[in-house]
């Protein structure tokens, strides 16, 4: 009888129309997918050009890109939805310098749901010259 | 019961709360009456306490209350209100029932001032059974509030509420009572531009604390078209006296889940408020004198949506957070002495309100001590009963702080906070007075008027004026 009533009296404090996700924070995976399957060495993203975003449709936070390595990067950010998009300054498996354009969820209707305690993302690249 | 609104119109101690109960008519202490009063309410701020509710504001109304005993163990009460007034000079709040919905209210940059009109009903029938009682109660408020202007909120209110009571003797001298209720909550609020040159002064989904949604923020109409949805209810327990003397007190606790959700997107939810209320009330009554004391506790969770892309043409809710949380309260104390054609009343209180956003994290805190005294002088002139009452209140703070990252908050924001915290924690002392008057007019019909005025150091004022009938 006790257990029953804390349980209902627990409820009832967080009594709520849906799911409520008690972790905050999405850490997520990100990899580069380049048209001739390329590795990427390193590759750095400018924050201050605004088509750069790794943006929270809801909060409108954007987080800095982190730098790539060998085509890997990893970051911490709210769970939420996100439009992703940018211009990369990267150094090409090769040694040759490239820049990178990622598009594919830059369209707020195109952006990814970033809503797991881990999430692994593909960026698939194009080169722009 | 609403701690947020920390009001400088409580103008008398509420010494006599009965508490919630369907059954308080059966156990009044005042006597059967009808009164039809007519009057106007005034309030003006240099630095208003609640930009969210205008810096001046007014209304006239009607009131309509009745009590009537058609014996000892039967009691009906009734009570019908209409206002139509005005609020001036309203800031960061483009909803109605700021004091509900809280923090997630729609909000501009710009102030502006809008009509209201309102409409109020209750009703009640209580009885007793040997030494049972039972009560049935209605209550329903309608609330419409619009601007003439540029960015133009029309917001309509409809709260609807049932309590049902069942309590039982437990001594010659009091009853335990248990009172229960359902509450029903809705509120449309939509911000149209009818010149679309005037389109141009975006608004926001505020989130608390000087965040906000920014996702739907702007001008496309489908984000400025909003509904609360809540349903709520609660528990009181009541120890009545039976004879008007003696222990009166009360344990409450009562809740509404309002969901806030976007008709133009296919119905979706993004954010939900949570409120808690919890209060300890207790006073004794003696034959000229009283004493008693309260403990006033709301928690408020608020949780956002996180809406996928909406590439379906419908928002879906992938998960909530809890990402707003705010605690109010207030411990009080009260007494009050009768001598002769004179009373002496006090109240003292501490009260503070903490407040945090959990990311980017924001906090927000106040608190203080309150005290007022006063007297009230009665007497019989002829055919007049007139009374005079001055009380004297202050408001002295004992701690304030916030925190509000500038690097995620626009500018207009972070002064708004400032503000906030500014008048929250601003020391002040104020007085009111006021005197009513009172004579048969023709058989068990009286007359009466009332007028009250308050001003304190912040240059606040509010005044009213009453005229009425009674029997």
């Amino acid at each position: 009888m006790r257990k029953l009533a804390i349980g209902l009296l627990l409820t009832l404090l967080s009594a709520c129309s849906g799911k409520v996700e008690p972790e905050l924070f999405s850490s997520v995976e990100i990899a580069l997918s380049t048209p001739d399957g390329m590795g990427v060495k390193s590759m750095s993203i400018d924050p201050s050009l605004p088509g750069n975003k790794f943006l929270n449709l809801n909060t409108g936070i954007n987080y800095p890109f982190p730098e790539f390595k060998d085509g890997k990067a990893s970051m911490k950010v709210q769970k939420g939805v996100y439009s992703v998009a940018f211009d990369g300054k990267a150094v090409m498996e090769d040694g040759s310098s490239r820049t990178l354009r990622s598009y594919a969820h830059s369209d707020p209707v195109k952006a990814v749901n970033l809503v797991s305690g881990t999430e692994t993302l593909v960026l698939d690249v194009i080169y722009l010259f | 019961m609403n701690l947020l609104l920390i009001t400088i119109l409580s103008i008398t101690a509420a010494a006599d709360s009965l508490g919630g109960s369907a059954s308080e008519a059966l156990f009044s202490r005042r006597k059967p009456f009808t009164s039809v009063e007519a009057g106007w309410r005034g309030r003006s701020e240099a630095a208003p306490l609640f930009p969210e509710e205008g810096r001046a504001a007014g209304k006239g109304l009607v009131d309509i209350r009745t009590l009537v005993r058609p014996d000892s163990t039967r009691a009906v009460a009734g009570r019908v209100e209409y206002a139509n007034g005005f609020k001036h000079g309203v800031q960061w709040n483009s909803s109605s029932d700021y004091s509900v919905v809280y923090p997630y209210v729609m909000a501009d940059t710009l102030s502006g001032n809008v009509r209201k009109e309102s409409y109020a009903f209750s009703g009640g029938y209580s009885f007793m059974r040997g030494e049972w009682n039972f009560g049935l109660r209605g209550s329903y408020r309608a609330l419409h509030e619009w601007r003439e202007v540029d960015p133009r909120p029309r917001n309509i209110v409809s709260d609807l509420r049932a309590d049902f009571s069942v309590g039982r003797r437990i001594s010659p001298y009091y009853t335990l009572d248990a009172n229960v209720y359902y509450r029903r909550y809705a509120q449309s609020n939509s911000v149209a531009y009818f010149n679309p040159r005037g389109a141009n002064t975006a608004q926001f989904h505020l989130t608390g604390l000087g965040s906000y949604f920014y996702r739907f923020s702007g001008t496309i109409s489908s984000y400025l078209s909003t509904r609360y949805s809540g349903n709520g209810g609660g528990i009181a327990i009541n120890l009545f006296p039976l004879r008007g003397k003696g222990w009166k007190a009360c344990a409450e606790y009562g809740f509404l889940d309002n969901v806030h959700h976007f008709p133009g997107l296919n119905e979706a939810p993004y954010t939900e408020l949570v409120t808690h209320d919890a209060a300890i009330t207790g006073s004794f009554f003696g034959r000229k004198w009283s004493a008693g004391g309260s403990l006033r506790a709301q928690l408020r969770n608020g949780y956002e949506h996180v809406l996928d892309n909406g590439i379906a043409g419908a928002y879906n809710s992938l998960m909530m957070l809890n990402m707003y949380s705010g605690v109010f309260y207030e411990a009080a104390l009260h007494g009050g002495l009768s001598a002769g054609r004179w009373h002496f009343g006090g109240e003292a209180s501490y009260r503070g309100a903490f407040e945090q956003y959990t990311y980017p994290g924001r906090m927000f805190s106040v608190s203080g001590v309150r005290a007022a005294a006063g007297a009230a002088y009665a007497l019989k002139a002829g055919a007049w009963t007139l009374e005079a009452h001055a009380k004297a209140s202050g408001f002295i703070p004992t701690s304030a702080s916030a925190v509000i990252p500038a690097k995620y908050t626009l500018e207009a924001f972070q002064e708004h906070q400032k503000y906030r915290l500014e008048r929250l924690s601003a020391a002040f002392a104020g007085i009111d007075a006021g005197i009513m008057a009172e004579r048969p007019l023709w058989k068990s019909v009286y007359g009466f008027t009332r007028a009250g005025f308050y001003y304190d150091t912040l240059n606040s004022v509010i005044y009213s004026i009453t005229i009425g009938i009674k029997l």
